[in-house]
């Protein structure tokens, strides 16, 4: 029962090990990510994120896509990539 | 075809021997989309975003969120379980044979998935650990543990609703997990064809895959 008890460790203890991994891949992203100042970086972060695990991708296109609406870009699907968000002009005159 | 993962529970539970919760009508209207929430979904919908972005809900001697408010005492020990340096609601698809599913967990870190789930009545484990849900989420995100704390709220029906309690527990991958998941797609799938909705999924599909 022991070995038993001993494996179940062992094995939750690698489960904590993977799990750290990539928290610290995704938080090295986070960083990146709060550094971006436009348009341009957050296009590359899209398509580097591509070849992310399926663990990973959706957190890091998370952040993207938040920090995208934080600085007022729009997904644009004919052009496959985010634009800056064009104002309507004359929307106060 | 794309299915949310809160559309195939809808299905798996409808299919389940004996039960008399949901009609066929209401199983459809959720597959069309046409989703009406009850008072207890709308009081767990204004628990889940007060624990996603407290700030924004926080006023003087507690929070409010939509119909509902909260004292301090009945968030802050929810919102003590939830490491901020995770990702809150996190979307992934994983493609099933022809049937794209949509998952959305409401928090992972690492590998580790969380789920917050509100009930008014007593904690049943077993509604949870049947539920089609967590399996997916695993598949789909590829995680390797996933915790569920379910917050007992109780709803005085004057907007005013009360923490009575927290019970969490934890989920494990196993090795038939993707088989369950895809059959269940498959079962899915066949059960929108019969009913002539496939057009509709494969609708939302091109339209999703457009955006």
């Amino acid at each position: 029962m022991s070995e038993l008890f001993d494996a179940g460790r062992a094995a939750l203890g690698t489960i904590s090990d993977e799990s750290a991994k990539i928290a610290l891949v995704v938080d090295e992203w986070r960083d990146a990510i709060n550094g971006y100042t436009n348009v341009d970086h957050v296009n590359k972060a899209v398509k580097d994120s591509k070849t992310l695990s399926a663990t990973m991708a959706p957190q890091v296109k998370t952040l993207i896509m938040a920090k995208a609406k934080a600085l007022g870009f729009v997904w644009n699907p004919t052009q496959n990539q985010f634009v800056v968000r064009q104002e309507t002009v004359g929307a106060t005159a | 075809v794309r299915i949310s993962t809160t559309t195939l529970e809808s299905y798996r539970l409808f299919m389940q021997p004996d039960q008399e919760w949901m009609s066929e009508a209401d199983l459809l209207a959720t597959i069309r989309g046409e989703f009406t929430p009850t008072p207890a979904i709308e009081l767990g919908l204004s628990y889940g975003r007060i624990l996603e972005d407290p700030d924004r809900y926080l006023v003087p001697g507690g929070y409010q969120c939509g119909l509902y408010s909260f004292g301090l005492d009945d968030v802050e020990p929810a919102l003590a379980l939830i490491d901020r340096r995770g990702v809150m609601e996190a979307k992934a698809v994983k493609r099933y044979g022809p049937c794209d599913v949509v998952a959305k967990v409401d928090h992972i870190l690492g590998a580790h998935l969380t789920e917050f789930k509100t009930t008014g009545s007593s904690f049943n484990i077993d509604k949870y650990l049947e539920s089609c849900q967590w399996r997916f989420y695993f598949d789909v995100f590829e995680a390797l543990k996933l915790t569920y704390h379910i917050f007992l709220l109780d709803d005085h029906e004057n907007g005013v609703a009360s923490l009575r309690g927290i019970e969490s527990f934890q989920v494990y991958p196993y090795p038939q997990l993707h088989a369950d998941c895809a059959d269940l797609v498959r079962e899915f799938a066949v059960y929108v064809t019969a009913k002539g909705l496939d057009g509709l999924l494969r609708e939302r599909q091109q339209t999703a895959e457009a955006a």
